[in-house]
């Protein structure tokens, strides 16, 4: 696994928080909960990283999936609450330190990878349910529209994430099955697109 | 979305009945058991209609139990009676929602005493719709490709909602109706179902009965009555073996008739290039296997024309063995362009000596024969691939007599199918 | 491999060894006028072997 060297030590406690992925930008400790995020080579304090309830889930964080030919290391846990319910975001890392989000909500298992700036949908994008969009060459067509807020979190993860911290999040759906997601916020708008994947295909590596 | 509260029994908002809650955050709809109420598991369980008069379905699952399906335990949550009328005929059929928490929904169908167990897919296959409308016009039945198996079309079905109990993730109702395009691989069914609101894409797999029953705790007696389309094949392949023993035996028997039409025996006696008038004359040979079938052969040079010989063997006892006449006669010509030819110039004559020693064949002409030149020989050993040739036959026949048991069996699944070349 | 295929396979090996054993010996192959059954001018044996028959 590719990692990175750093004097990696909680700012908080003075724990050592161990070699770090390469796309790393934020990390919990296990010592204090304390979540810091590395800026200029440095760690700063970012608050506190949730309560996060056990659940029996498809695989859990530091577990080894594979799923069809490729093989995961689930380095990042974030649980997103959607009002009545939450669903779970994993951040799973390939050899190569490439990573995907692999959302999962009851058996449905997305793989999302982050789409690059320039095949963004217009920022005038109007969310609502019904809307198209064209991205990569193939028509979207909103199914979901609505807010989610950050729960808890934990592990490593390549962007900064703030227990509390809400946002709009859009969902679309190809006609061929690929799925295309807008997490939006009011200064910001991240963008992935990905497929389904089927729960039975997620094998969990047991030697874990 | 997984349910947030640890919510496990509601009272039913209508009858007051005590329900268990055991589906998930996306269970929509609560339809109680008593009273066929259908409550609203977003908006507290408020009561949306009722149904009443719904016939139960026969069943051996029961809400409630859980059981473990290729490796992922899944909790009944819901009940569904369903039925097909189709010219004069009635199919009854139950699907019982499943749920996991971590693999989601699911459905467990009990048909004719087969289980069945039915996913949504969310990847496509290459077909990524097939209607009704398509189907009719088909010249072929239409096919598709999905995770590596293809499929091809089985039936059509349109099946109604005649009893709701329980959870679902959705709304159902009694009298709903959705139509089914099923296509079937060897072992898994792809349905193209076409229901009220959506569309949906289904996989079906079989459940073994036992291992099912096992898995939820069920002690029923196993009550199938007749091939289901995605049973797979568990016959002892006895049938196949015997059929594979006998091919293999053909085989061999038609090796074995080569070998014994090409065997040529042992040379005991050759006199070549006689010429006809030397005889009578005394030919001996030394049997040393007796018991062997032994062969004298005479060849003559009779060209359109015959010549016959008398024959007396002696054994070495000097009785005689037998005494008796070949002939010869070969005629050929050309008649239309084509070579014909009749008779031969060569006659034999078998026997079987009982002793061994010298044996003294006394040979001559008959009278009236051409004359013309011979030649004589004895060979013993003579075998014979009559018997070898009648095994591989016998072996053959019984093979092609041999029902193909997995033949048989995917007549029968594919029996079913409602497509007609028409 | 259970008993009945033990059994099939034995029986075919005996059938099939039956049938080389007979097309070795070549049984049946016999000329019907050299067969011992209708050896021509047989005197037999024994006492009476003058050839004429009591």
């Amino acid at each position: 696994m590719s990692s990175q060297s750093l004097n990696n030590n909680c700012p908080n406690c003075g724990n050592e928080l161990g070699a770090l992925l390469v796309r790393t930008r934020m990390i919990d400790c296990d010592a204090c909960g304390t979540t810091v995020f590395l800026q200029d080579g440095v760690f700063k304090n970012a608050g506190q990283r949730g309560e996060m309830h056990d659940t029996q889930m498809l695989f859990g964080l530091k577990d080894t999936v594979r799923i069809l030919e490729e093989r995961y290391y689930i380095a990042g846990h974030v649980r997103y609450s959607y009002g009545r319910g939450w669903w779970d975001e994993f951040w799973a890392v390939k050899g190569n330190g490439d990573g995907v989000w692999l959302s999962i909500d009851e058996g449905d298992v997305v793989s999302q990878r982050s789409l690059p700036k320039q095949d963004h949908p217009p920022e005038d994008t109007f969310l609502y349910v019904g809307e198209t969009v064209t991205v990569q060459g193939q028509l979207f067509t909103a199914t979901e529209v609505s807010t989610a807020e950050c729960m808890a979190f934990r592990g490593e993860f390549p962007e900064i994430l703030h227990v509390g911290e809400k946002y709009r999040f859009i969902n679309y759906t190809s006609e061929h099955g690929a799925l295309l997601s807008g997490e939006i916020t009011d200064d910001d708008a991240l963008w992935f697109i990905g497929t389904w994947i089927d729960p039975f295909d997620v094998k969990k590596d047991q030697s874990h | 979305m997984t349910r947030a509260s640890e919510l496990t029994a509601i009272n039913c908002t209508n009858c007051g009945a005590g329900l268990d809650v055991l589906g998930g955050g996306r269970v929509v709809s609560h339809v109680c058991g008593y009273c066929g109420s259908v409550l609203d598991a977003q908006h507290d369980y408020k009561v949306l209609k009722q149904f009443t008069d719904m016939p139960r379905p026969t069943t051996p699952f029961r809400i409630g139990m859980s059981g473990v399906i290729n490796g992922v335990e899944f909790t009944i949550i819901g009940t569904l009676g369903k039925r097909e009328d189709y010219r004069g005929r009635t199919w009854l059929w139950t699907d019982h929602q499943l749920f996991s928490p971590t693999h989601g929904y699911a459905w467990l169908t009990v048909e004719n005493g087969h289980f069945v167990f039915t996913r949504k897919m969310r990847e496509q296959p290459n077909q990524s719709w097939i209607s009704s409308d398509l189907v009719e016009m088909s010249d072929y039945p239409p096919v598709a490709w999905f995770k590596g198996k293809s499929y091809k079309y089985f039936s059509t079905t349109t099946g109604r909602t005649v009893f709701v109990e329980g959870e679902f993730n959705w709304l159902p109702e009694v009298g709903d109706q959705n139509t089914a395009i099923a296509l079937m691989s060897d072992d898994s069914m792809l349905r193209y179902v076409d229901g009220k609101t959506e569309r949906e894409i289904e996989l079906s797999t079989y459940l073994p009965f036992e291992e099912t029953c096992t898995a939820f705790g069920l002690e029923t007696e196993n009550f199938q009555r007749d091939v289901h389309p995605l049973q797979p094949f568990t016959g002892s392949g006895n049938k196949a073996f015997v059929r594979k023993v006998f091919l293999g035996f053909a085989a061999i028997s038609l090796f074995a008739s080569v070998i014994f039409l090409m065997l040529p025996g042992t040379l005991l006696l050759s006199e070549p290039d006689i010429p006809d008038p030397s005889l009578p004359r005394i030919f001996e040979f030394q049997i040393e296997n007796p018991d062997q079938l032994t062969q004298i052969s005479i060849r003559s040079n009779v060209s359109n024309n015959w010549a016959a010989y008398t024959l007396e063997l002696t054994d070495p006892k000097g009785e005689t063995v037998f005494d008796t006449f070949r002939q010869t006669s070969y005629y050929h010509g050309r008649e239309g362009g084509e070579n014909w030819t009749e008779g031969s110039q060569r006659a034999n004559i078998r026997f079987r000596p009982t002793e061994a020693g010298t044996y003294k064949l006394n040979l001559d002409r008959e009278d009236g024969s051409v004359e013309t030149r011979i030649s004589v020989s004895v060979r013993s050993n003579i075998t014979t691939s009559l018997w070898t040739f009648l095994a591989m036959g016998f072996f053959g026949i019984a093979a092609l007599f041999i029902p193909n048991g997995k033949t048989r069996h995917n007549s029968k699944r594919w029996a079913k199918s409602d497509w007609s070349d028409d | 491999m259970n008993l009945f295929r033990i059994i099939i396979l034995a029986g075919s090996t005996f059938a099939f060894g039956g049938a080389s054993y007979l097309s070795y010996s070549g049984v049946w192959r016999e000329s019907r006028d050299a067969a011992q059954s209708v050896r021509v001018g047989s005197s037999g044996g024994g006492y009476n072997s003058s050839g004429r028959i009591k």
